[in-house]
């Protein structure tokens, strides 16, 4: 459970605050004075969620071991129980027994006995109460107290906001923590080790979801008329990008627990601890806007959270594998330390009828990158000399630096708004090493065929596994900094739908082109998208998106409809919603969230199956009901 | 030339009079009994309604003070008058003698209906608009650009409630808000603030629920004579944490969900020239609330008690929607303005009845685009003191009636004019975020 020592305290009053804020009548956004000119108001919610599978996952099928290869050497396959090897790891499983004993799952590399990377087929079996069909199962249950607190004083402005979140196990998680054990215990060891040395038995998968944070907390105060600083645990987001960031890099963002489907995207970025402040020019028709990171922040606090310790909305086919036993995130460091200085400069402005913006910040790399062990390189040491923690790698934000500018103007001839957004990082780390996980050249039909070795001057080129004609793959080759532009362009526009669906008033509706394009691209870098993937990364990455909000009843009933598609890749992803409005306390939602991953998935774990962006989320499509309680 | 009562002459009024004693004298009244003067608290409802239309209250009848529209409210919707005695409202010195100085250097042009050379105060004496000029509707709309609501607006604890006729109180929508006028200003300092092409600017921001709290809007108007260049619209989405531009052309779509259209702001928000054609039917007299109780929306009481809150709205007796039974209506002078909308509005026509002294709505109502009577708009006005001292009359409150749907989403506010110590860059996109991310007061 991710919760702060001094904050455990808080707890009880809170929960006693929220109840009292929820019964009293007076307690919506109460309208409170007190002496002088303090002002203080109260608001906040309860909301509840569930969520529901709509797919069987593979990650609870018992033919997901890679491989068996007890037995086998280098240069044979078994293509039955107790065969004959014939393969370098054995075939793929289709089913009991193929590949050899049953019971034992192995890396074999000539004559050297790897261990378990994977769970075998009976000790899924036995995690997950055999066979197990995720369709149909609630996959969250869960909870959130929220409290906002607002108050002023002699010009002062305060912002408390505290969030408390619980979840329930259902028997959907109580699976994916049977398989966690089972990915653990398998032949008991991993072939590289436990994260300092002992195979730990992992905490309540509810540890991933249940959390306590003051969210925000800080206090703004105006020097002269133009100038306001604002000092505390806050947000800032700069950029137009709707769902992607351009410059939108300030904070990292917390995917863990309902991927990026939350509408309202404060509640799932990270807020920091920073200065800023801004600076209004209306000679120059501007405002300047500044902030500054300390380095005052936690640890988990930088870059953006997945669910990596196995749970729900851990990549596929990862759902109930952990990585917190063999990785670490690692914030101690070289240019990913949290406590490295960031910040960032605006100025935006209207000319010429056009809002615009020019930016720079220097931040911490959103989504991480893995800084492997020497163990799996044969490294002299990690990215940049650094120390690896992690038993395989580190999960690490190295900072990275970023320009960008915006620029959004009515067009009254196609009656929208149309918004551009470029930004250009200059050191975007990505990993590099395509294939699969030891990737072998040898046997085409392997799922670890791949390269046959690391990129030139990476990590691990000519050293360890790599020296011996076997790349390490998954992207665990190291790490290449790339000069990337992101751009996008958007329109909005009010379309005009009252006579075509009866709606009670035209439909904010908006089409979006996002790309990143990788500069100095090479094929020989062997970028891959993500680690524990082989999957390369192409040059270019576009995705397009579009929604629309319908309105009927004086906006009681609000149906919605946002959908992505990955153009370079195939995939993508749909949001058909409902939203409700029943009175000043309550509002519902309902929504699918459907996912196609256009062929682009991975099947097997640390393989080369070449999923790409939606392919991560195959098998994860859901209904969801969300109910608010607000005050 | 001043336009005669009603259409009659003083000598039609008095063969009338005639013609009336003549009727009673003679048994063949179609009244039964004579007519008299009712007096000031008396209740005008449904049921007594069609017995004493023929009475007067100030000297006029009650019929000729309730126009078609509101009576079919009185009859289908239970609106209820409460008869108050007229008291004269003079907008503030400084205004009247800005139009008095103004008059010379304001042209209409008849050609495109634009006017051009305006400073400050009204843009044409009402009193002197001839009647049959073709273009009198149009110079009598234009005088609601010279609001008389001040230099600055603070339209303090404004809220939307949302009403259905049968099930009463549905929910409400809670704002602060605030306008500068960029010209035509009168309070001391320069008439117009700027380049000279804003009209005024203005900021929403959204304190109650909870699911809205810290949602700010804010727009431009551009005083292009045409009117053609549409208001640059800015939200600030608290739920993103950002600003988003929004599309301009939205002055004929509803506010957020509500019952009421930009274009139903103060009865009638848009230019003349955005009609196709305006037409003075006639200058008559109605009963209208000019003399709304000082308070609107009552801070005392929680949103869990709107009644309470907003005091001035019926909101508990059936059809939950009309003004409170004890606001009083008056006699009131006013024009009555009709306008053709544009094709693509969805008004087919709209009609508003404003005060003949200066631009003040009080009544109005849209037909569809069939022709049919779709909303009433009932205005409650209130002269209000600025902190600078500034004579000004506000509306406090809007009735926003679907007659259709027997649906209706009001708005009160305690309505403030120049509220002191207020600057130009109070009221900029700029402050957008700081203004809605806080306290809310």
């Amino acid at each position: 459970m991710k919760i702060e020592k001094s904050f455990k305290r808080a707890i009880p009053g809170l929960a006693v605050a929220a109840a009292l804020a929820m019964g009293l009548p007076a307690a919506h956004a109460g309208d409170a004075e007190g002496a002088g000119d303090f002002k203080f108001a109260l608001s906040g919610y309860a909301r509840a969620w569930v969520s529901i599978n709509l797919e069987n996952q593979g990650e609870f099928r018992p033919n997901k071991g890679l491989h068996n290869g007890v037995g086998c050497t280098s240069t044979t396959t078994n293509a039955a129980a107790g065969g004959a090897c014939s393969g370098p790891y054995g075939s793929s499983v289709a089913g009991n027994g193929v590949g050899g004993n049953n019971n034992v799952a192995s890396l074999n590399q000539g004559s050297t006995l790897l261990g378990p990377v994977l769970p075998n087929n009976s000790e899924v079996n036995k995690a997950t109460d055999g066979n197990y069909n995720s369709k149909y199962k609630p996959s969250m249950v869960r909870g959130s107290v929220l409290l906002d607190g607002d108050a002023s004083y002699m010009g002062l402005k305060f912002k408390a906001i505290a969030r408390l979140d619980r979840e329930y196990k259902t028997d959907y998680l109580e699976q994916l923590e049977n398989l966690r054990k089972a990915n653990l215990s398998g032949n008991g060891t991993s072939p590289f080790g436990y994260n300092g040395g002992k195979a730990p038995n992992p905490n309540s998968i509810l540890d991933n979801y249940n959390n306590f944070d003051f969210r925000e907390f800080w206090v703004e105060a105006p020097i002269g008329d133009r100038t306001t600083v604002k000092i505390g645990r806050q947000q800032i987001v700069w950029g137009e990008s709707d769902f992607f960031h351009a410059m939108d890099v300030v904070h990292g963002y917390d995917l863990s627990w309902r991927l990026f489907f939350e509408g309202e995207n404060e509640e799932w970025r990270k807020p920091l601890i920073l200065i800023s402040t801004k600076i209004r020019i209306p000679e120059a028709n501007g405002m300047l806007a500044a902030y500054i990171r300390p380095g005052w922040d936690r640890c988990q606090d930088i870059g953006n959270t997945y669910d990596v310790n196995g749970g729900r909305w851990f990549f596929n086919p990862y759902r109930g594998y952990t990585l917190e036993t063999t990785t670490t995130k690692n914030c101690g460091q070289e240019n990913w330390d949290e406590n490295n200085i960031g910040g960032g400069i605006r100025w935006q402005g209207e000319a010429f009828d056009l809002n615009y913006s020019i930016a720079y910040m220097h931040a911490n790399s959103a989504d991480p990158v893995a800084n492997p062990n020497p163990n799996v390189t044969g490294a002299a040491s990690g990215y940049k000399g650094s120390t690896v923690d992690g038993s395989i790698f580190d999960r690490i934000h190295p900072e990275i630096d970023v320009i960008g500018i915006t620029l959004s103007g009515y067009t009254a001839l196609l009656d929208a708004v149309v918004s551009t957004e470029v930004a250009y990082t200059f050191n975007q780390p990505f990993n590099q090493g395509q294939g699969g996980f030891f990737g072998y050249a040898g046997d085409p039909s392997s799922p670890f065929s791949g390269k046959t070795a690391c990129p030139t001057n990476s990590l691990g080129s000519g050293v360890g596994f790599d020296a011996s004609g076997i790349g390490t793959g998954v992207g665990l080759c190291g790490i290449k900094t790339k000069g990337v532009i992101n751009s996008m362009l958007r329109m909005d526009k009010n379309l005009k739908l009252e006579d075509v669906l009866g709606t009670s008033r035209p439909s904010f509706s908006s089409i979006q082109l996002f790309d990143q394009w990788v500069m100095d691209w090479k094929d020989s870098d062997q970028l891959v998208r993500l680690f524990a993937y082989g999957s390369p990364l192409k040059e270019h990455n576009t995705i397009l998106t579009a929604f629309t909000v319908l309105n009927y009843m004086n906006d009681k009933i609000n149906p919605s409809f946002v959908v992505g598609f990955d153009i370079n890749n195939g995939g993508g992803f749909a949001i058909p919603a409902v939203a409700f409005t029943l009175n000043d306390n309550w509002v519902g939602k309902i929504e699918a969230d459907i996912f196609w991953s256009g062929g682009r998935t991975e099947n097997a774990q640390f393989s080369n199956e070449r999923s790409q962006l939606f392919g991560y989320f195959d098998k994860s499509t859901q209904l969801v009901f969300r109910l608010t309680r607000q005050f | 030339m001043t336009i005669e009562t009603n259409g009659m002459d003083r000598r039609d009024v008095l063969r009338a009079g005639v013609a009336g004693a003549a009727a009673v004298a003679t048994g063949l009244a179609s009244t039964p009994a004579m007519a008299k003067e009712l007096a000031a608290g008396f209740i005008i409802n449904k049921e007594n309604y069609d017995s004493i239309k023929g009475d007067t209250f100030e000297g006029k009848t009650i019929a000729s003070m309730v126009p078609e529209k509101l009576e079919w409210m009185i009859k289908n919707y239970n609106t209820t008058i409460k008869l108050a005695n007229s008291k004269k409202i003079e907008m503030d010195k400084k205004y009247m003698q800005a139009t008095k100085d103004g008059a010379k250097d304001v042209k209409f042009n008849p050609a495109d209906r634009t006017v051009s050379g305006w400073k400050a105060g009204m843009l044409f004496w009402p009193n002197e608009v001839d009647p049959k000029d073709p273009n009198a509707a149009d110079k009598l709309l234009w005088n609601l650009r010279a609001a008389t609501y001040g230099a600055t607006m603070d339209l303090r604890d404004i809220a939307w409630a949302f009403l259905d006729a049968k099930t009463g109180y549905e929910r409400v929508q809670a704002f602060q808000s605030r306008r500068y006028y960029m010209e035509g200003r009168l309070d001391g300092g320069p008439v117009t603030v700027g380049d000279g092409t804003i009209s005024q600017k203005t900021y929403f921001v959204a304190i109650y629920p909870q699911d809205i709290r810290g949602l700010g809007l804010f727009s431009v108007r551009y005083n292009q004579p045409d009117s053609k260049k549409p208001d640059d619209s800015y939200a600030y989405l608290k739920s993103v944490r950002r600003v988003r531009r929004l599309s301009g052309g939205a002055w004929m779509d509803p506010i957020g969900g509500t019952d009421q259209l930009y274009d139903d702001w103060d009865i009638w928000d848009a230019a003349p020239t955005k009609y196709k054609s305006n037409k003075l039917l006639s200058r008559r007299w109605i009963l209208a609330i000019a003399h709304s109780p000082e308070i609107s929306v009552d801070l005392k009481f929680p949103f869990t008690e709107p009644a309470k809150r907003f005091p001035r709205i019926g909101i508990t007796i059936p059809p939950h929607f009309n003004p409170a039974p004890d606001v009083g209506w008056e006699p009131r002078e006013v024009f009555e303005i009709e306008g053709v909308c544009p094709d693509e509005h969805p008004y087919s026509k709209k009609t508003v009845y404003m005060e003949c002294d200066f631009p003040r709505p009080y009544l109005g109502f849209s037909l569809d685009r069939k022709g049919e009577f779709w909303k009433m708009f009932i205005f409650q006005n209130r002269p209000d003191v600025g902190d600078d001292g500034y004579n000004a009359v506000m509306p406090v409150l809007g009735h926003i009636i679907d007659v259709k749907r027997g649906h209706a989403t009001n708005w009160s506010s305690n309505m403030k004019s120049n509220p002191k110590g207020v600057t130009e860059q109070m009221v900029s996109l700029n402050v957008l975020e700081e203004v809605a991310t806080g306290t809310g007061q």
